[in-house]
């Protein structure tokens, strides 16, 4: 089976960002098998963890696949940026929990999937007064 | 080697995941079901029923027969007999000589339309005299099928309701399921991220799209207050309770008061069942038991009078003071009266079949509490207050399954058994920066000062 590699890197750090930020940085994938990728997609979001139902929102969303006759290239780095939103800020609750993350997805042939992500804070995680 | 598929689900945490392939496989599969039933009887119904009438109605071409004979002819149908109306008529078209039985166009139909009770048939038989002549309709491009009555069968229309709800809510089950198993959770919240945020009236504002995920406020500075700016909208989900007490209480009795009627009707009948009376006596005091908890809960409602919350600005910010104005009309005793400012958290989760909803107050504050008060009819009470939403308060938050609500609840304790509670729900912003620019848009810089 093939490995494959996602590096993730953001420009400025991983840390703490603010509404109105830009949030921006690169990603490569690494595989000895480059024709085994249909696509690659990025994305920008927050989900919620906790007690309830994952609930989950794209901020940004950028997808690269595998085009018929077209060239491809799966393991040249690709860039991702975006303004970051008013809301909702990162919080961390007894039954809500709000997590932003950057997220790369690479779709294998026969289905399989590779994910990686990179969370960040939107606001200083807000806690339970 | 990881296995691709997997039947069984895997436990994580307090939850067991199945397969989502399995799951999509099997969605797909359910949805088809409802797709193929739908689509199926809708193509039937049409071919059999609505096209056939649709044609006679629309492109059969009137004529003259002659009527030769009459019969009623019983058929076996569903288990059962019944009749149809069966008219021998003789006509003439381009020179060509017909005569064929017929009544209307559903007469050679095989589906129970245009069949009738016997004395039905036979009303509709006696409508046309031997050797008298009559208009007709025939189909030109088969002139043999000729029709002595046309018209529209409006239930015919109605019918097809019924597989075209099969076959919409089929396909759109397709398409979500389909859609669920090719295309990542991230690109079909991307797909609905857009769809949402078409801002067809120009209102994003109103819509909270400038805060996204944060509940709209347009329902609370939509109606200013007398004393101060907004008067808060109460919280309607009492109401409700009442409204599905009252349900609950009428179907109960509504239910033992025939099981009763019945049973006294047998009795003076002279076969009553005395162990089935004496079964009903608990279910009978229990109704009487829902039905005067009703009438108290409703005689409470309607007695206390409004409480009035007006606010001084909205939304809401953290670290922010703000006045709040009480008013409560009425007439009782209030041995303690409190408002307090609380924030819950709300998450919904499915158990099996079950969606269940947990609730947590993460928050309380009393910023209002008075003790041995009395309300009358000619004296309204009104008091002022002042309060402050935490410095490092979570904003308000909704989302499908999730929620962080802020809200005032005003508790009363009465002198009588009964206590209540109103809810005022409340929406507070992140941290609004205060900052002179001439960006018109509102820019947040929550926690930025507090930050680590």
């Amino acid at each position: 089976m093939s490995q494959v590699k996602i590096i993730l890197e953001f420009d400025e750090h991983d840390g703490l960002y603010f509404p109105g930020d830009t949030i921006a940085g690169q990603y490569l994938v690494e595989t000895s098998t480059p024709r085994a990728v249909n696509s690659v997609e990025v994305s920008v979001l927050w989900y919620t963890m906790g007690k309830g139902e994952e609930d989950l929102s794209v901020h940004y969303f950028n997808r690269h696949s595998r085009i018929e006759g077209r060239r491809f290239e799966v393991q040249a780095p690709r860039r991702f940026g975006t303004v970051l939103p008013n809301s909702p800020l990162s919080y961390d609750g007894f039954l809500v929990k709000i997590c932003w993350c950057v997220r790369v997805r690479v779709f294998m042939r026969q289905g399989r999937e590779v994910v990686s992500e990179q969370p960040f804070q939107l606001g200083a995680t807000l806690r339970p007064v | 080697m990881a296995r691709r598929f997997r039947i069984y689900g895997k436990k994580r945490g307090d939850r067991r995941t199945g397969s989502k392939r399995l799951g999509s496989y099997g969605e797909l599969f359910f949805y088809g079901i409802f797709l193929v039933l739908g689509a199926g009887s809708f193509y039937l119904l049409l071919i059999n029923l609505i096209w056939p009438e649709w044609q006679a109605n629309r492109h059969f071409v009137e004529h003259q027969c002659e009527v030769v004979n009459r019969i009623v002819t019983p058929v076996q149908y569903d288990g059962r007999t019944r009749y149809r109306p069966e008219i021998l008529i003789r006509c003439e078209i381009d020179g060509q000589p017909y005569a064929t039985w017929t009544y209307d166009i559903s007469s050679n139909s095989n589906t129970g339309v245009g069949l009738f009770d016997r004395a039905e048939a036979e009303a509709i038989v006696a409508q046309f005299e031997i050797g008298k002549q009559y208009y007709c309709w025939y189909d030109p491009a088969r002139p043999q099928t000729v029709i002595l009555v046309r018209g529209y069968s409006w239930w015919m229309w109605l019918l097809l309701i019924v597989p075209a709800s099969f076959a919409l809510f089929g396909s759109v089950g397709v398409v979500r399921a389909a859609l669920h198993s090719s295309a990542s959770a991230e690109r079909r919240a991307s797909i609905a991220s857009k769809a949402a945020s078409i801002d067809l009236l120009n209102d994003g504002a109103a819509r909270g799209i400038d805060f996204p995920n944060i509940p709209p406020q347009f329902h609370v500075t939509d109606s200013p207050g007398t004393h101060l700016a907004y008067r808060l909208p109460v919280d309607a989900s009492t109401g409700w309770q009442l409204a599905g007490m009252w349900g609950v209480c009428l179907l109960w009795n509504g239910i033992v008061v025939w099981l009763v009627a019945m049973n006294v009707g047998n009795h003076f009948a002279g076969h009553g069942d005395w162990l089935l009376s004496a079964m009903l006596l608990p279910f009978g005091v229990a109704g009487i038991g829902i039905f005067v908890h009703c009438l108290r809960q409703s005689r409470f409602a309607t007695a206390m009078g409004p409480t009035r919350l007006e606010i001084s600005g909205h939304p809401l910010y953290p670290g922010r003071s703000y006045e709040l104005y009480l008013s409560q009309a009425g007439r009782m005793e209030l041995q303690q009266l409190t408002v307090t400012l609380v924030c819950d958290e709300q998450a919904t989760y499915r158990q099996g079949t079950d969606t269940r909803t947990e609730t947590r107050c993460v928050y309380e504050e009393t910023i209002y509490a008075r003790t041995k008060l009395s309300v009358g009819a000619d004296r309204l009470f009104e008091d002022t207050c002042q309060f402050a939403i935490p410095e490092s308060a979570m904003h308000s938050f909704r989302s499908a399954h999730n929620q962080i609500q802020w809200k005032l609840v005003v508790q009363a304790e009465l002198s009588t058994p009964f206590d209540y509670e109103r809810r005022f729900p409340i929406v507070v912003y992140p941290l609004q920066e205060l900052a002179s620019t001439s960006d018109s848009s509102p820019r947040v810089a929550n926690a930025r000062s507090s930050a680590p």
